[in-house]
């Protein structure tokens, strides 16, 4: 009789975490090629750009290139809101939670997966952000690729610990798109995506500086417009290295702890 | 016989029990009003019950305008821009933070009350019903008048009050007119969308992205002088462009009745042709729901 070697438990949580992207990319790429939805999607912070764009034309037009940049990266927030933090809500409208709950694999896992298939309209919309900051307002990048590879793991990093923490809120609240929109305006009015946060008056500037935001946009516009090293960024890439470590272990407790808290009290799929 | 065809048979049933009234049972104008309004108030109860029944959702309510004015308050400020189209920046967004409360609620309210209906599986409920569907409609606009405008209007004032904002009010009758032409044009744009919504399946998507653009072609956020030259064209033809110039010369200005006339009357005349557009698209989606499309499925 022979046997064959047992998958270890990393393999098994790598392939589930593969197959929950793979499934749930299939059906971001199906609801998005229907009826332009990509292009509408991807074309909407395009209006937040024009804008905050037209507001800096009028006055301190040096900051429209950071705008630029901010908006763009601000996609990822975005997605780290409304999409990974609604992920699980999402699924309890569908009927499908419990089901995945019973999945023999890390809730982690499948919840890294689904999050990571936001990829298509954070790109799309970031990069039509970028197209339009270049065509429209002029804004020429003059980038450098080793900061830049270096800051945006740490920003996605930090944001997957904050979408971490808004999912489980989200299954308490059991409306997580309405919490997507209280939390959302506060992380715009502190991230930084509408102004650098060195401008900011004093009180806000403080509380600024408890977010990860302020510090991406900051280290990515420096990369991608004026060649900056990672020695150029250290006073931003060290507070976000901090984030990017905390948020994600942060994120993975609160989440535990509510999700545990909610399937105890029998209310994973109540309204 | 398929299901199909019972499902069919039913609604003709329906059709034929509510459709062929003769005239002893046909309702007079003002019983038909009556009936509208009574539709009218019930389902603004009902959205404003469902709407306060999650805490989360009444925090949220006046969260948005609050903060995003001062966004704007602080872009502006480090834009360095102290004057915005001859008013003080904080007086004139705090007016445009009116017409973002306005727009948003009848867009989230009003445009999006027959895709609720979907939303929640009762569209083909409420199409067999007697009901009037622009008495629904209305009906979650007075809801959220409730829900919405009027604990957004109590913010925004608190925030004008701790600013220590300055109106220049020489007739309040200009201001009242302005307001109430503005939520009326809103509300004629959320019922001119109700309909184009549930028919486009996509409305959530539409929802989202009509916000911000209609934040710049009605000058809201920023004048419409800074706007593209056809962008500029574009505004002028649409109604909250022509509200949003009202309120702002009638509060902060002191313009009174006869300097806002011009703008309030092409308010009401595009209102009134979106209105149309609305009652037009309400009767098409009435059309596609009895001739068999499942109106409540993606």
């Amino acid at each position: 009789m022979s046997q064959r070697a047992a998958p270890n438990s990393i393999s098994i949580e790598m392939r589930a975490i593969q197959a929950a992207w793979i499934a749930m990319i299939k059906e971001r790429i199906q609801e998005f090629g229907r009826q332009g939805t990509l292009a509408i999607w991807a074309i909407r912070p395009i209006f937040d750009l024009a804008i905050a764009a037209l507001i800096y034309a009028g006055g301190a037009k040096d900051l429209v290139p950071y705008i630029v940049v901010s908006m763009t990266a601000n996609a990822l927030v975005w997605n780290s809101i409304f999409w990974v933090g609604e992920i699980l809500d999402r699924e309890r409208r569908k009927g499908t939670l419990l089901s995945l709950f019973l999945a023999p694999c890390a809730r982690l896992s499948w919840l890294i997966g689904f999050a990571g298939s936001g990829v298509v309209e954070t790109a799309a919309a970031a990069l039509t952000v970028g197209v339009a900051g270049t065509l429209l307002f002029g804004v020429r990048f003059h980038p450098n690729v080793l900061t830049l590879l270096v800051t945006l793991p740490l920003f996605v990093a930090s944001l997957i610990g904050i979408g971490l923490i808004m999912s489980g809120f989200g299954l308490v609240t059991k409306h997580s798109n309405e919490l997507s929109n209280v939390v959302f305006p506060i992380l715009t009015l502190l991230g930084g995506a509408y102004y650098p946060m060195a401008k900011l008056p004093e009180v806000p500037r403080l509380l600024a500086h408890l977010l990860p935001l302020g510090y991406g946009f900051q280290a990515l516009s420096a990369a991608a417009l004026n060649d900056a090293s990672i020695y150029d960024v250290r006073a931003s890439l060290i507070p976000l290295l901090g984030f990017a470590i905390a948020l994600p272990l942060a994120g993975t407790l609160i989440f535990r702890s509510l999700e545990r808290s909610v399937r105890r009290s029998g209310e994973l799929e109540l309204y | 016989m398929n299901a199909r065809q019972q499902d069919e048979a039913i609604v003709e049933t329906a059709v034929a029990t509510i459709a062929p009234m003769g005239p002893e049972n046909r309702h007079t104008t003002w019983q038909s009003l009556r009936i509208s309004l009574a539709i009218c108030v019930a389902t603004a109860r009902s959205y404003f019950v469902r709407r306060s029944a999650y805490l989360v959702d009444i925090i949220r309510s006046p969260m948005y305008p609050a903060f995003y004015f001062l966004t704007l308050v602080l872009t502006y400020r480090v834009a360095g821009r102290t004057v915005v189209d001859g008013f003080e920046t904080q007086g004139y967004l705090l007016v445009g933070t009116v017409g973002v409360v306005l727009w948003q609620s009848n867009l989230w309210a009003s445009g999006y009350a027959i895709e609720q209906e979907r939303y929640e599986g009762t569209i083909n409920s409420l199409f067999l019903t007697p009901a009037s569907r622009a008495a629904v409609v209305s009906g979650y606009a007075l809801g959220s008048f409730f829900f919405t405008i009027l604990p957004n209007i109590a913010v925004v004032a608190a925030i004008a009050f701790l600013m220590h904002l300055h109106s220049n009010v020489q007739n309040p009758l200009a201001v009242i007119a302005s307001v109430v032409g503005l939520g009326a044009a809103t509300y004629a744009l959320g019922f001119a969308l109700a309909g184009v919504f549930v028919l486009s399946r996509r409305a959530n998507l539409l929802a989202n992205f009509l916000q911000s653009p209609i934040y710049l072609l009605s000058g809201m956020i920023v004048p419409i002088s800074a706007l593209p030259y056809a962008l500029r064209l574009l505004a002028d033809v649409f109604p909250l462009s022509a509200g949003m110039t009202a309120l702002r010369e009638s509060l902060l200005a002191g313009a009174g009745m006869s300097d806002v006339a011009g703008d309030l009357t092409r308010l009401i005349a595009l209102s009134a042709v979106l209105m149309v557009v609305g009652l037009y698209m309400l009767g098409r989606v009435e059309h596609v729901a009895k001739s068999g499309a499942e109106l409540d499925f993606d």
